[in-house]
């Protein structure tokens, strides 16, 4: 009976946590930077850099903070894969695709903070200053492709399992389709000077912020339960191949 | 037997969730996505009144009113097909659903054409807030029409090998995603062409 101990069950519950606190690192760490809201794409050189100067240290304190939740995610995303193989069995190669995606979300979280950086690193000439400014933003906002076809990964997995008792609830897979269609029109952000679809536009932005989070926290709470049943399922496998009669 | 393999009957005797009750969390979150762009439009439209006005009467309200009447038509028709199934005649259902797509590739016909001399006029996503939110919208929107319709042909052309019970709620979903669809035009509408 040594399952209950290798289920490392208060690894998986800090690791479901991480969706949360990856969400609230992202989101301390923007508004430090004071990029919550966001500044409007339209803005003209002289406003953006001194905008950039003018708070320097904390834009790179706050992008400091956003750096560090990339890794949160990818941890609470492992967690998720894990729970995923479960439904897919040996040849999960959703689950892997999921996974993969996942890695590189966490990696385009830290990477366009850098832009950042080089922008406030020595006193640079304004074109080049927006140039990086616009490089961050499009990249941040726009690049959803890889969370994207995690949100399909995930749904494709959850909806195909048609046990009796499924180890995901069928709504979350629904509810991931109706994220992955949310995050994608964040996707044409580098069309637009403002308007819904800018980079600080209610399409661009607010949606697919709204989307992410309302995702993690969601995922957050339903890998809940999965854990929690985790060990009866198990048990109950486990007596059933003793050949004990279940119940 | 438990109540998921019941198979759906149009008198039922106990209340029931059409469809596949999980899948309304994707309608209800579709719903709320729009919802929220329906009022960011609004809190743009009360910021600059004027500009909106002046946009909004270059759309042609007659091309709007023509694609509401056919949701409305296509709405009704698979309401009709729905109930086919459930009375076990699935020959009309199909028939009816498969006039539901017809219905859908018109709608998508006319939508194209509209953009297509909105874009050749000049008037592109970039013109100014009023078409960034009508393409948004309306282009959103249009991809619920074709995921929609791509329901309703895979639910039409279901196998007969599958269970009757699975197979009627799946015709019922594509359904309630269909009614989704109409509904959330009939709030395009008004708040783009007449407003």
């Amino acid at each position: 009976m040594g399952n209950q101990t290798e289920l490392h069950k208060p690894v998986q519950y800090w690791a479901a946590a991480c969706g949360p606190i990856a969400m609230i690192m992202a989101g301390v760490g923007f508004i430090m930077a004071h990029f919550l809201p966001p500044p409007e794409p339209s803005r003209g050189v002289v406003e953006t850099v001194a905008f950039l100067t003018a708070h320097a240290n904390a834009i790179r304190a706050g992008l400091l903070i956003m750096c560090l939740s990339g890794g949160t995610y990818i941890l609470f995303s492992v967690l998720l894969t894990m729970h995923l193989n479960r439904v897919e069995g040996h040849f999960n190669i959703l689950s892997i695709f999921q996974v993969v995606n996942a890695a590189l979300v966490g990696f385009i979280v830290i990477f366009p903070n850098y832009y950042w950086f080089y922008a406030l690193f020595r006193p640079r000439s304004p074109e080049i200053m927006i140039l990086l400014n616009d490089m961050g933003w499009i990249t941040f906002g726009g690049f959803i492709w890889n969370i994207f076809w995690q949100y399909v990964a995930v749904a494709v997995i959850v909806l195909r399992d048609r046990s009796n008792s499924p180890i995901f609830p069928r709504w979350y897979g629904y509810f991931t389709v109706s994220v992955a269609v949310g995050v994608l029109p964040a996707g044409l952000n580098m069309w637009f000077l403002d308007g819904p679809m800018a980079w600080n536009g209610a399409l661009s932005w607010w949606l697919e912020v709204t989307m992410i989070a309302s995702w993690s926290y969601t995922t957050f709470f339903v890998l809940l339960g999965v854990i929690r049943r985790q060990g009866e399922a198990e048990a109950f496998q486990n007596r059933h191949v003793d050949g004990a009669a279940p119940q | 037997m438990n109540a998921a393999d019941a198979i759906p009957t149009r008198s039922d005797s106990a209340p029931r969730i059409p469809g596949d009750p999980g899948a309304w969390a994707l309608i209800f979150t579709e719903m709320a996505i729009f919802g929220f762009l329906f009022f960011a439009f609004l809190v743009e439209k009360a910021w600059d009144r004027p500009l909106f006005e002046h946009s909004r009467a270059l759309l042609d309200p007659a091309i709007g009113f023509a694609n509401t009447a056919l949701l409305l038509t296509s709405s009704c028709i698979v309401y009709y097909g729905v109930d086919r199934y459930r009375v076990g005649q699935e020959k009309a259902g199909r028939i009816a659903l498969f006039a539901t797509i017809l219905c859908a590739t018109l709608f998508i016909g006319i939508k194209v054409t509209e953009y297509g001399g909105k874009l050749h006029s000049g008037l592109t996503p970039q013109t100014n807030i009023f078409f960034s939110y009508y393409y948004a919208l309306t282009g959103l929107h249009l991809v619920h029409v074709v995921a929609g319709a791509t329901m309703l042909w895979f639910a039409l052309r279901q196998s007969s090998m599958r269970a009757r019970g699975a197979r009627i709620r799946f015709v019922e979903f594509a359904g309630c995603f269909w009614h989704m669809v109409d509904l959330l035009w009939i709030v395009i509408f008004p708040l783009l062409y007449l407003s």
